[in-house]
């Protein structure tokens, strides 16, 4: 990959090394909390936790969206990256950021939830650990940004490649959003966690980290939909039904998932019903790209089953090349996106809303659209890196399967006893509950089947990982290069609103002001808001 | 699909596009400004003007329901921001010098030696403080406390706090039997009794969380636990802001108050403030 091939695996190895330490941390914690085990100390339990979603939510996908940025980069542009040494730079940046932050934690100086609410507070080297992975991702994005921009100024015309383009707006989205977590530490924990301030707001901090809270789930989902877009398409053995859908999709995925991230506010007084009405109008739009991908990638799968032979209706699904991880990880990865799309549709119902607010439902739903949905095409993605990166064969693809299909199954078994707990009234972050109360023994069957998913799920990442690991050690073939999707109409041209995002940018800018601008300037004026931090130390 | 306009060329796209995101942008606004407030007449929004502040978040007028906070009868202290601001103004090092009267009977190192005295180290600023205040008021029985308390100053009082809380943690030296998961009595600190309208002890007073002000109980004497109990459930201390340590102490049994007194005072603390 002209040179990029270290860089990308190292992107990846951090990666799926973090995530195996966050699995098994996931499935103690379900373990832990089920009827099947004894009470364990609960701050251990919320440690756990705090490892656990700090690694999954800035780390783990923060290093895959990178890793495969650049790949993407290299690949689509047909040139050799320029500026690697920073790139390694942020690397080290993202890897000293999440050691610093998980040390932390362990050492019980930051048990607040990967979310940190204030007025939770824990060590300040933390927060600064946090900070400094953010702040490696935003070389990340500089370097992004600077191929875009060299690339189109070398090529004036031209369509830049869709990869490019819809990293691109993946890069312009993280850049934007996590701006709200980035001020909310800088501005308001790190003066409290050092003494400098005596109270902390924790109103204006929620609506800081709203800011980022829903649109980190799209910068997670980025690298998914291109792998849906330029690598599916391909692997199937057909052609992208339409390259400019694509693009549309990508624009409004940068301009409607930051906008609206007060939805996960409904519950909170600082906010107006006027507010939380408007975001919710603009959450609806944040769907329509996802429609929009769920007609134009099974147009694509389509034509690549008929292509092959499919004939009738439903005739072309049983045509797909099902062996291969790209496809069958791909029917996962929209299956479970329906479900958990379909539940999300009750999350930003501000009446619905209420009845699943804080339950395990929102740990149910969350878990299915990132843990299922995303994280299976990472798995996807680094299959169909893999061989590129080390030119070996990928090691048995029988067990590829039967991780791929583990992997779904486990979180369904995981994900749909949580959604219905979750109705039943079940709190999300709890660390033990009393089963023998009537008012709770119903529950008690569905979390225990809950945590033996759990353990499914353990299996399927020691394959991942066990696979992957085999594959350096095959013989050394060459390997066919990285191919990218052909769409069944290639842009030759293209017009400049789906070739550039100069003008998108702004449209991101004027919306943020007008969705966010009063709840965040009402703290200006809003008095006694400040209460005193609740610190959170081991003794 | 291959015949779009060149690149330099006005693009109509740009208007289409942002100017439908305006039109839903406005259309927004006016259904969740003002269409729906002034049709769900919610409580505070008599009138439009009222429907509109609740819209956008403004406390409006007739929608502002004043809080008073002021201290109870039970207590002269009231935990408002100037009251959390005053805490920090204590002054630990002045603490330790007035402290020897103190540790004759609460220990040196504020672990009293007789099993009546309660331990003072470690706990947090506002709990002590709240107590001394309460002796000087006479809002706790100040029979013996009084005597000593009654010549302090306020500042006397932040210096105490702060001193005591600064000393080093006692609960360390206490057996962690957090193990013991189905025991009754820690079923009654970490669950609590629903059905007896009971809140597990230890969402206040630690491990698993502290509210303000509620001394944190792992490593406390087990006879001044029994005691503060007794008395909270007879009445004779009736110094709890809201009345809520004297309607869990009276629904207790004396075999409970046992139980419970025994367990706290061998738990160690895995969370202290």
């Amino acid at each position: 990959m002209y040179g990029s091939n270290r860089l990308v695996l190292a992107h990846f190895w951090a990666a799926f090394i973090a995530f195996i330490v966050a699995i098994l941390l996931g499935a103690w914690q379900m373990l832990v909390r089920s009827p099947l085990h004894h009470w364990v100390d609960p701050e251990l339990y919320y440690r756990a936790v705090t490892a656990h979603g700090t690694t999954l939510a800035y780390v783990f996908p923060t290093l895959v969206a990178m890793g495969f940025g650049y790949a993407l980069c290299a690949v689509s542009l047909g040139r050799p990256m320029h500026g690697v040494r920073l790139a390694w730079t942020a690397f080290w940046l993202v890897i000293a950021g999440a050691a610093m932050a998980i040390a932390t934690v362990s050492a019980g100086h930051a048990t607040v939830l990967y979310t940190f609410y204030p007025p939770l507070s824990g060590s300040p080297y933390y927060y600064i650990g946090i900070l400094l992975a953010v702040m490696g991702s935003w070389i990340w994005i500089g370097l992004m940004v600077s191929h875009f921009g060299r690339w189109k100024r070398d090529h004036p015309g031209l369509p830049v490649p869709l990869a490019m383009f819809a990293i691109t707006a993946g890069a312009l989205l993280w850049a934007w959003t996590s701006l709200g977590v980035g001020a909310e530490i800088v501005f308001l924990i790190l003066p409290n966690a050092f003494g400098w301030t005596a109270t902390i707001d924790p109103g204006l901090a929620r609506v800081l980290f709203s800011w980022t809270l829903h649109a980190i789930v799209y910068f997670w989902l980025i690298p998914t939909y291109i792998a849906f877009y330029v690598l599916l398409p391909q692997a199937a053995g057909g052609r992208l039904y339409s390259d400019r859908l694509g693009r549309i999709a990508f624009l409004q995925l940068l301009i409607f998932s930051m906008p609206i991230g007060l939805h996960h506010l409904f519950a909170d007084p600082q906010i107006g019903a006027g507010f939380k009405f408007l975001h919710t109008v603009f959450t609806g739009m944040v769907a329509v790209p996802t429609l929009l991908t769920i007609f134009t990638i099974p147009a694509s799968l389509e034509i690549a089953g008929r292509l092959r032979g499919g004939r009738g209706v439903l005739g072309w699904i049983a045509a797909l090349p099902w062996d291969r991880p790209l496809v069958l990880a791909s029917a996962f990865s929209l299956l479970m996106l329906g479900l958990g799309g379909a539940g999300g549709l009750i999350n930003m119902s501000y009446a619905l809303n209420s009845s699943i607010h804080n339950t395990q439902w929102v740990t149910g739903h969350f878990h299915l659209i990132y843990g299922g949905a995303v994280v299976i095409m990472y798995f996807a993605i680094a299959y169909e890196l893999w061989p590129r990166l080390t030119g070996r064969p990928l090691a048995a693809p029988s067990l590829v399967r039967l991780q791929l299909w583990t992997w779904f199954l486990g979180m369904l078994i995981v994900t749909l006893p949580w959604h219905l707990v979750g109705v039943m009234g079940q709190p999300r972050r709890m660390a033990y509950f009393d089963y023998t109360d009537p008012a709770l023994a119903p529950q008690a069957i569905w979390v225990s089947i809950s945590a033996v998913g759990g353990f499914v799920l353990v299996f399927s990442a020691l394959l991942l990982v066990g696979v992957l690991l085999a594959s350096h050690r095959g013989a050394a073939v060459g390997q066919s290069p990285l191919k990218f999707s052909l769409a069944v109409h290639p842009p030759r041209f293209l017009p400049a609103s789906l070739n550039g995002f100069r003008i998108w940018t702004l449209l991101v800018v004027a919306l943020t002001i007008a969705n966010y601008g009063y709840p965040l300037a009402q703290f200006l004026f809003l008095e006694h808001t400040g209460v005193p931090a609740y610190a959170v130390q081991a003794p | 699909m291959t015949n779009g306009a060149r690149e330099g060329s006005p693009d109509p796209r740009f208007a289409v596009w942002i100017g439908t995101t305006v039109v839903l942008f406005l259309v927004a606004v006016v259904v969740g400004f003002i269409w729906l407030p002034s049709v769900q007449k919610s409580p505070g929004a008599a009138d439009f003007w009222g429907a509109l502040c609740r819209a956008v978040g403004l406390p409006s007028g007739t929608g502002r329901a004043s809080v008073p906070v002021a201290a109870q009868s039970a207590s002269n202290v009231a935990w408002t921001v100037a009251t959390r601001r005053q805490l920090t103004q204590g002054n630990a090092i002045r603490g330790g010098e007035q402290a020897t009267t103190c540790n004759n009977c609460h220990g040196i190192n504020g672990i009293s030696a007789d099993a009546a005295f309660p331990n003072l180290a470690g706990q947090s600023a506002a709990a002590i403080y709240k107590q001394l205040e309460d002796f000087k008021s006479g809002k706790r029985n100040a029979e013996v406390m009084g005597v000593y308390v009654s010549q302090l100053s306020e500042q006397d009082l932040l210096d105490l706090a702060a001193h005591f809380a600064s000393l080093p943690n006692p609960y360390a030296a206490t057996v962690n039997t957090s193990n013991s998961a189905d025991s009754a009595a820690r079923h009654l600190i970490e669950v609590g009794d629903p059905l007896r309208n009971l809140a597990p002890c230890a969402a206040c007073h630690g491990p698993l969380g502290y509210t303000f002000g509620a001394p944190g109980l792992q490593g406390q004497q087990r006879p001044y636990l029994e005691q503060q109990m007794q008395a909270l459930a007879a009445g004779s201390r009736r110094n709890d802001i809201s009345e809520q340590m004297r309607s869990v102490a009276r629904q207790l049994t004396v075999s409970e108050v046992e139980m419970l007194a025994a367990y706290y005072s061998n738990v160690a603390g895995f969370a202290a403030r």
